[in-house]
């Protein structure tokens, strides 16, 4: 990058991520073609991906990539074109392409492109690898006609439907504008001429419009070609290379599946006439046949539009020409593309700090707006207070919509798995699929971007511990396919995450002695299963007799309980040996705005969670006196006094309150002095002195100026937890 | 290279018309105002290409568009003449201009 007079960092950066997005969409364009390898347009995404990683680093001088994607891409090219069967090998191959791809671009992201030995190595592996797979195609294209063709038959295995053609069916349609840009497609088709021959040729005019709309300097025209030649596709493709940009080019390969002529017919925006001379025109269908078709759909008279373009496909099938699948299948396709499609369009993208500053604001839009609040109360003037009323509600607006602007689906993230999963089982001879419930469910981006590493270790566990080998589990009578479940879903003001796996489950005896011989329980105590379990999450607690590579070293859990604590969250597990473990994390909605419940405690101001409170309601002196529960209509409720926990000295009130808190199903009480009320508020981090303050995980300024602390309710509700064992557990939340 | 355009009006019911030269982009605009002009004054028109030396698409995509709009008209748009560089064209395109 260097001498250009440009500041390209900026485009580096987008090069970085739309590099990183790419990168994900080969994942998951090869774990689609690894399910079915006849999947065109996942060929075809995946081809795209790779040629724009290829082009851009082309245009930033990143030459390792640039050659490295080069040749991922000639042998996507010729999978695309069929000369090249898309085995499972092939497949492995490329995966291990798409993460040395990842590393290359790394390299470049962070180190300026200077590639260590390791690296280097592993890019000339794998290159030699693809050029083999290069190679071998070419020579059975060059040296052996009839191979060739055994070679197609085999790559087109299962596909009842197969196109006896033997030329290349071209479809060009043009950007109006091309006559302006100073082209004519006559030089273009002609030269066809000059590779190959043309077979036959449709010139498609009936998109001319009827005169009023009609500009005769724009190309209105298209051209549907057979085309013989013993050539490459690139051949073909270099032939429109001028004017690439000026038009949409299909070229469909010799012996293509039926499908494919049906997505392009699909494709193309004329109507069924075309249709059925294209059928013809690429030997899908024969010409009586299609008159028949054609014949009968005169019979019915169904005219125009749309609703023409059905009848004719439907007529196709009842005669049994094309079959329904094929036909369903290219519709269906086409539908979601155009749905993705859409999404996109209404996708804008923007940098986090822009987001965070608008919430920064935002926050002290409401801090200045509970202040505005309080002084119309305090000056009694009710008009004011009117259009304080109307203020408070615009801001809570406001602020809800700014949150959700980051908010994301988490189903992206997950879909990351996918690969993590397949890897693992394969490296471990194991049969495992994911699932994946509720991907739509919304999370601040802050927290996704948190989760994935803590993730990424639970479902790494469930993989290596948890789902059996095949033969293991037909032995138990079990599928012999294990599944890992990643679902999401929302739950009291929380949202949960739980890693779920069929497989073994926790041995509940080996756990048992290593909590005994770590010294976390005591000989013959009585503990609960899920208790035991949550040992699970100790630093160095691993009872796996075989270290791998990932998982077994003890370090893991722990951090992973860590790293959810620092989100504010909670992690639990539970487990039925023989059925499989079900890890469960409980997070909160967001990290920056909260609903809070203000209460005071003497002179200070405290807030809750208003999501995490259930009731607040007054307790007399009697009843909270000397004693760690309260009576809550008959319920014995565990409860901390706040003044004995913060040590606030001051008048004890005539009557002091409780509030109820819940979360992740365990209730107490805290008692207050007096509830103040609710509050929106936005969290302010404490400073770095304070950062290993317990029970408190932020402050927030009150209208007045005063500052509240915030209390963490998970750690308080810990502490309560340990110092007596009988947190009440909710009801209706307690599972199996 | 430019397009000249001769009108003769030989019998009332049909306008003749004789081009030469380059029957391109250029003049595309002004040949398909003057062509539908002749059709909406419910004339019968033909067109004489021999003359064309050079053609291209649009030239070719006019061509195609005033013969369906004369059969919308119900009138006649008859194309003769069509050899050298504009046979070559309609050749490749496997289109019949001369056909009514």
């Amino acid at each position: 990058m260097s001498g250009g007079n440009f500041d390209l960092s900026d485009a580096v950066q987008t090069f970085f991520i739309e590099s990183s997005e790419k990168l994900d969409e080969i994942d998951s364009c090869l774990l689609r073609l690894e399910k079915d390898s006849e999947d065109y347009e996942s060929i075809n995404e995946l081809f795209r991906a790779v040629h724009t990683i290829k082009g851009s680093s082309g245009m930033f001088g990143f030459d390792n990539i640039e050659e490295f994607t080069h040749v991922v891409e000639n042998i996507l090219d010729r999978v695309r074109n069929k000369e090249c069967p898309l085995d499972h090998d092939l497949i492995s191959l490329l995966f291990e392409c798409r993460d040395c791809i990842k590393d290359l671009v790394d390299i470049y992201e962070e180190d300026g492109g200077v590639l260590n030995a390791d690296l280097e190595s592993e890019k000339n592996n794998l290159t030699r690898e693809l050029n083999k797979y290069l190679n071998n195609e070419m020579r059975t294209a060059s040296e052996n006609k009839p191979a060739e063709n055994k070679n197609e038959n085999i790559l087109v295995e299962g596909e009842s439907n197969v196109s006896e053609n033997e030329n290349w069916h071209i479809s060009l349609r043009f950007d109006p504008d091309i006559f302006k840009h100073g082209f004519d497609p006559f030089s273009f088709i002609s030269y066809l001429n000059e590779i190959g021959e043309i077979v036959a040729i449709r010139t498609i005019d009936e998109n001319i419009p009827s005169d009023d709309e009609m500009d005769p300097e724009k190309c209105y025209l298209g051209f549907e070609i057979t085309f013989k030649g013993n050539v490459k596709k690139e051949t073909i493709e270099d032939v429109f290379d001028f004017i690439i940009d000026d038009c949409q080019l299909r070229i469909i390969p010799p012996r293509s599946a039926i499908n494919d002529y049906l997505d392009l017919i699909k494709d193309l925006p004329e109507s069924s006439m075309q249709l059925g001379e294209l059928l013809v025109s690429i030997g899908s269908l024969t010409r009586s046949e299609l008159e028949e078709a054609l014949r009968k759909q005169n019979e019915q008279s169904g005219d125009t539009g749309t609703q023409e373009k059905k009848h004719i496909g439907d007529i196709i099938i009842e005669e049994n020409m094309v079959s329904r699948e094929i036909l369903d299948a290219a519709l269906e396709r086409q539908q979601t593309f155009k749905k993705i499609d859409i999404v996109k369009k209404n996708l804008i993208k923007i940098n986090a700090d822009k987001v965070d500053n608008l919430i920064n604001l935002v926050g002290e839009l409401i801090i200045t707006g509970s202040n505005i609040k309080q002084l119309s109360e305090k000056n009694h003037d009710d008009v004011l207070s009117d259009s304080v009323i109307t203020m408070t509600r615009l801001i809570e607006d406001i602020r809800d919509s700014t949150m959700n602007i980051r908010m994301v689906p988490i189903g992206e993230t997950f879909r990351k798995f996918e690969r993590t999963v397949r890897d693992l089982s394969r490296e471990n001879g194991k049969d495992v699929e994911l699932v994946i419930n509720g991907g739509d469910t919304e999370l601040d981006k802050s927290l996704i971007d948190k989760l994935s590493d803590p993730l990424m270790h639970l479902v790494r566990n469930a993989v290596d511990h948890g789902i059996d080998t095949p033969e293991e589990r037909l032995k138990k009578g079990k599928n012999k396919k294990g599944t890992v479940y990643l679902n999401a879903y929302y739950e009291t003001g929380n949202i949960v995450i739980e890693i779920e796996d069929d497989g073994n489950g926790l041995n509940r005896d080996k756990i048992y002695k290593k909590a005994l011989s770590s010294g976390l329980i005591q000989e013959n105590s009585a503990i609960s299963d899920s208790d035991l379990y949550q040992f699970i999450f100790e630093p160095g607690f691993s009872t796996a007799e075989k270290i791998t590579n990932i998982s077994g070293r003890g370090v893991g859990m722990d951090v992973v309980r860590k790293n959810i604590e620092a989100l504010r969250g909670t992690i639990f597990l539970d487990s039925d040996a023989g059925e499989g473990t079900l890890v469960r994390i409980y997070l909160p909605l967001t990290l920056a705005i909260i609903d809070g419940f203000l209460v005071q405690v003497a002179g200070s101001y405290y807030v809750i969670p208003l999501d995490m409170v259930l009731e607040c309601s007054e307790v007399s002196k009697k009843e909270v006196e000397g004693s760690d529960f309260i009576d809550l209509r008959g319920e014995l409720l565990p409860f901390i006094r706040l003044r004995q926990y913060f040590n606030v000295t001051g008048e004890l009130p005539e009557k002091e309150n409780v509030v109820v808190v819940e979360y992740a199903q365990k209730m107490i009480g805290i008692v207050i002095d007096k509830p103040v009320g609710e509050l929106k508020t936005v969290i302010k981090p404490l400073g770095k002195v304070f950062r290993n303050l317990k029970w408190i995980s932020g402050g927030t300024i009150l209208g007045s100026g005063a500052v509240a602390l915030i209390l963490d309710i998970q750690n308080l509700i810990q502490t309560v937890e340990k110092s007596s064992s009988t947190v009440r557990p909710k009801e209706a939340a307690v599972k199996k | 290279m430019k397009l000249v355009a001769r009108r003769n009006k030989s019998d009332s019911s049909v306008i003749k018309y004789r081009f030469e030269g380059a029957f391109t982009i250029y003049a595309v605009k002004k040949l398909k105002n003057v062509l539908m002009q002749e059709l909406k004054s419910n004339k019968n028109v033909e067109i004489d290409m021999s003359g064309v030396q050079r053609i291209d698409t649009s030239g070719i995509q006019v061509l195609l568009h005033m013969k369906r709009e004369a059969v919308k008209f119900d009138r006649k748009f008859i194309i003769k003449g069509i050899e050298g560089e504009v046979q070559k064209m309609t050749a490749l395109y496997d289109i019949e201009l001369s056909s009514n």
